[in-house]
């Protein structure tokens, strides 16, 4: 985690050059600017890879299909359609690239593993050890949880809690319709509350 | 608002996606009912365990280096541009280093040949059981010259559909080929009117195959008929290309060599898929 690219921390130029829009910037790609589409990998590539790793539930599976995403789309940049929608269609692929790796897995081993042994070291500033390792053995929850819940339902909720898209734009990288996803999501929820619960009111008070 | 209104608007609440009134709504009640505002804060707690969550993952300066690694070797395997693809693809039809007017010439009188071959297969599909009973008859060989009978009745100037041949047992491309190209030298042909001719005799004989294909492409499966209109496609965009250099030069003996492969590539394709299609209908 030592080599973490952060967009704040970015060389000035790069980061100036972070003002364009995303139409510019697929504009230029399509033209074969290499420069630009490292931008939109700049920008895109945090969420895109906290998806998958939310989908597949390990890191380096995680980190080899947002590659996968990230060549995908710049193979195919010239059949965006509408500029307007990059991020939307960068979680199509995603998803795509997700599913077809869950897919291959054996059924057995269809459920999303967890990496159990390898509880983050980030640490928040400000937290006592006790948040500390509350926030770990959350986070270790959360991760089993999300495990647990059905390809679907992860897919709606990854994408509504966590990346909080509007059910339109899940509807469009989905490709469900309205009514399923939101019934997905309300199922989703409560699966999730039922693992969190002991943990709703412990040092989270809001 | 009643509860059994707010509560199941309550998540779509906190998620933004209610309208401006029913979330004043919604807010109005939960300011005033105390059973629903502890449901809103029980879920404004999940919401706020949820954005804690961390993962194991970051956008490393590795996970770009290997991505731009991989998007290098793509461009390393990318085919070259368009008429670069289109020399690789027809370059088995065009060994010659250079190509005379005679020799363009030749190669019209040869695509010629190749086109009577698919009109008289048509003709064989469309003829019914008899013909296809002929076809693999020894009657059909004339027993002084060893060729196959029914090539006498080809057309000798290859002309247009009217002229296809009357006689409708099927004869196999290659040996049309070589008897077409034996009554018509290329020091006879015109090249323009061949050219002409050659093209008017693709489009109908495509026009055919197309259409014969068309009503069973439906029957194909998913996977199948997606390959076939991916070859389709193919074919047709390079058929557009030798157009639009024909129509750049149109007295260039190569173009028009090209555009007349490219019809017939269509032509040996269309004709080979339905070839398949029949094969594989065929009962046991």
């Amino acid at each position: 985690m030592g080599e973490a690219l952060s967009l704040l921390g970015q060389p000035s130029g790069r980061a100036g050059a972070l003002m364009n829009s995303s139409e510019e910037l697929i504009a230029r790609a399509r033209l074969g600017d290499h420069e630009a589409f490292r931008l939109i990998f700049d920008r895109y590539a945090r969420p895109i890879i906290s998806f998958v790793y939310d989908m597949v539930g390990r890191r380096e599976l995680a980190e080899e299909l947002t590659q996968e995403t990230f060549v995908r789309a710049y193979k195919n940049i010239k059949g965006l359609r509408d500029e307007t929608k990059l991020s939307t269609w960068l979680f199509g692929i995603a998803k795509n690239v997700a599913r077809e790796s869950l897919r291959s897995r054996i059924k057995d081993d269809r459920k999303v593993g967890i990496d159990d042994e390898r509880i983050m070291e980030l640490a928040d500033g400000g937290v006592t050890p006790h948040d500390q390792l509350l926030n770990k053995e959350l986070n270790g929850v959360i991760r089993e949880a999300l495990g647990a819940l059905d390809e679907d339902k992860r897919l709606v909720f990854t994408l509504k809690i966590f990346q909080q898209r509007s059910y339109e734009e899940i509807a469009e990288i989905t490709g469900s319709s309205i009514p399923k996803l939101k019934t997905d999501l309300h199922r989703a929820r409560a699966e999730m509350r039922r693992r969190i619960r002991p943990y709703l009111g412990v040092g989270y008070e809001v | 608002m009643k509860c059994e209104r707010c509560q199941p608007l309550i998540e779509d609440y906190f998620d933004g996606e209610l309208q401006q009134r029913i979330a004043s709504q919604v807010s109005a009640h939960m300011g005033s009912c105390s059973a629903c505002a502890k449901l809103g804060a029980e879920i404004k707690l999940e919401r706020e365990i949820y954005s804690r969550y961390q993962r194991e993952v970051d956008v490393t300066a590795a996970l770009w280096a290997n991505v731009h690694a991989r998007i290098q070797e793509e461009k390393q395997n990318e085919p070259p541009p368009l008429f670069g693809r289109l020399r690789e693809w027809l370059a088995p039809s065009f060994s010659a280093p250079r190509l005379s007017p005679a020799l363009a010439a030749a190669l019209v009188v040869l695509t010629i040949g190749i086109t009577v071959g698919v009109m008289s297969y048509l003709q064989s599909r469309t003829s019914g059981p008899t013909q296809v009973a002929t076809k693999d008859g020894p009657e059909t060989k004339d027993p002084n010259t060893g060729s196959d009978k029914q090539l006498e009745a080809v057309d000798p100037n290859g002309s247009g559909g009217k002229d296809t041949p009357t006689t409708p047992t099927p004869l196999e491309p290659g040996q049309q080929k070589l008897i077409v190209a034996k009554k018509k030298t290329p020091a006879e042909a015109d090249p323009d009117r061949l050219v002409r001719q050659a093209e008017q005799k693709y489009l109908a004989a495509i026009a055919i195959l197309s259409r014969d294909l068309g009503s069973r492409r439906r029957q194909l499966d998913p996977e199948t008929r997606a390959r076939f209109d991916f070859a389709l496609a193919e074919i047709d965009h390079t058929i557009y290309a030798t157009q639009q250099a024909v129509r750049g030069n149109p007295s260039d003996p190569i173009a028009l060599g090209y555009l007349l492969t490219a019809y017939s590539k269509k032509v040996e394709f269309l004709r080979d898929t339905a070839r398949d299609e029949t094969e594989a209908n065929r009962p046991f």
